[in-house]
């Protein structure tokens, strides 16, 4: 079904996927569909090659954006998978590893599983406080006073999935650079609206989706590698190098990579990321604070309404209305057709660090294609709810 | 390539025409592409597996009277198709 055939949609879920997506990454997706098809690097016909030619575009297109090589471009199936590749290549054996107090679950389950099963353990470094602003300083003090004798990685958010706040990362990689630590950064929310440079901001293993802020189908996750890294594998198969082989091999990307990829969202990842730098990041990013403190501004003037972090303007914002479940909210704004995601949003650290443990919120996800009169009429329906 | 003649270095021989092992799709491409930005035109191939024994394999095809060049283009761009 068509969503806008019943009613008007207003969509503010873009922190969980964007809507809509470009139309050149729809019509890639679909001449890709129609018209070769093939699975790249499993043979050599025309359909194979032409395939494997997308597949390569794709990886230069994410090297050049973020700073990385395009054979250490690796496609997985989303964020959450590529962070379990990079927590249990690097951690599968043994050691200590710190994250921060905002992560996803898709970080903190994969690392409490291993610590569970006694093979590491592990520490939460504050790096959002909700009583006092933190400085970059305070964050690397932390850090540093959590450190042990074998803790060899630190991983962390860049930009949180229920508000706005993000991490130094540049700080904190250059920080892990110094004391030669592995840093994984999760860039689920901030791919596509934040600057993000592997060399500069020190990073060692980068994870992202390709359908949030890079505007691209669902179904495809991208681990960028520090050029030299090498991680103990996930998950073996047939990788298209070497069949007799009963290895994985060591090159990169294909090291990483059994099993089909998905073809048609590569190539859309090719066109998003084409409809994102055409924009510009830093446009992008400037959207999204200006819709944001358009709907501090309304939000803050309805009575019974709370903002959380109000002090990180971004792409995205937590609300709750005061005796009001968020669910309840939620329910009656997608009556009148506005998309947001209420509840806990898989983040119990980062909630607890908002003070949004027993309550979870209402969250608005800002995406490129909101527009000013998008936020007028979410706040005007908010403000209906609280005068029910 | 029923002719192919392996040189030990991942380098066979066809009459004219002469096969470098890369490895992996990705390896071969990352090839191709080094080499088209020096304006040495190379093909992506599969490299059969009675040349390599491995199975699939793919690598780059070109005219052998390029080798030197090719050689020398993929080294000064920080290419190795030594395969493992």
């Amino acid at each position: 079904m068509n969503a806008s055939q019943d009613q008007r949609i207003i969509y503010f879920d873009n922190a969980a996927t964007t809507f809509p997506k470009p139309q050149s990454v729809i019509a890639a997706t679909i001449n890709c569909m129609e018209s070769y098809c093939g699975n790249a690097g499993r043979g050599s016909h025309l359909l194979a090659m032409r395939s494997a030619e997308e597949v390569y575009n794709a990886r230069e297109a994410v090297a050049s954006l973020f700073g990385g090589e395009p054979d250490n471009v690796i496609f997985t199936l989303n964020t959450t998978y590529a962070l379990n590749m990079a927590i249990k290549g690097v951690m599968g054996r043994t050691g200590h590893i710190l994250i921060s107090n905002m992560e996803h679950n898709s970080m903190l389950r994969p690392i409490a599983r291993l610590a569970n099963d006694k093979k590491i353990y592990y520490d939460i470094f504050t790096a959002y406080s909700n009583r006092k602003r933190l400085t970059v300083k305070d964050i690397l003090s932390d850090i540093t006073s959590r450190l042990r004798h074998d803790t060899r990685a630190i991983a962390c958010i860049h930009s949180s999935n229920i508000c706005s706040h993000s991490l130094p990362i540049r700080e904190i990689g250059q920080f892990c650079r110094r004391h030669g630590l592995i840093f994984i950064v999760d860039a689920a929310q901030s791919a596509g609206h934040l600057p993000i440079d592997m060399e500069k901001d020190c990073i060692d293993i980068l994870c992202m989706p390709a359908h949030k802020g890079l505007y691209s189908p669902q179904g495809l996750g991208i681990m960028l590698l520090r050029r030299g890294l090498r991680l103990d594998t996930l998950v073996e198969g047939g990788n298209g190098v070497r069949s007799l082989d009963i290895s994985m091999g060591d090159s990169a990307p294909e090291r990483y990579e059994g099993g089909t990829l998905c073809l048609p969202a590569i190539v859309g990842l090719s066109k998003g990321i084409e409809f994102v730098r055409q924009i510009g990041i830093d446009r992008i990013c400037a959207h999204e604070k200006h819709l944001w403190q358009l709907a501090l501004e309304r939000l803050d003037s309805i009575r019974r309404v709370k903002v959380y972090d109000a002090e990180d303007a971004g792409g995205v914002m937590l609300f709750n209305i005061d005796g009001i479940s968020p669910d309840k909210v939620g329910e009656l704004l997608s009556s009148k057709g506005f998309c947001l995601r209420t509840g806990f949003h898989c983040s119990a650290l980062a909630h607890r660090s908002l003070g949004t443990e027993k309550t979870g919120g209402v969250r608005i996800g800002f995406g490129i294609f909101n527009t000013e009169n998008d936020v007028e009429s979410l706040c005007t329906a908010v403000k209906d709810i609280v005068n029910i | 390539m029923n002719t192919s003649q392996g040189t030990g270095y991942g380098l066979y021989r066809s009459g004219a025409l002469c096969r470098l092992s890369a490895g992996s799709m990705t390896a071969a491409m990352k090839s191709q592409r080094a080499l088209a930005r020096n304006a040495i035109k190379v093909n992506v191939v599969k490299i059969s597996s009675s040349e390599e024994g491995r199975g699939c394999i793919y690598g780059i095809e070109f005219p052998c009277v390029y080798s030197g060049n090719v050689r020398t283009t993929l080294e000064s761009a920080g290419i190795r198709l030594s395969h493992p």
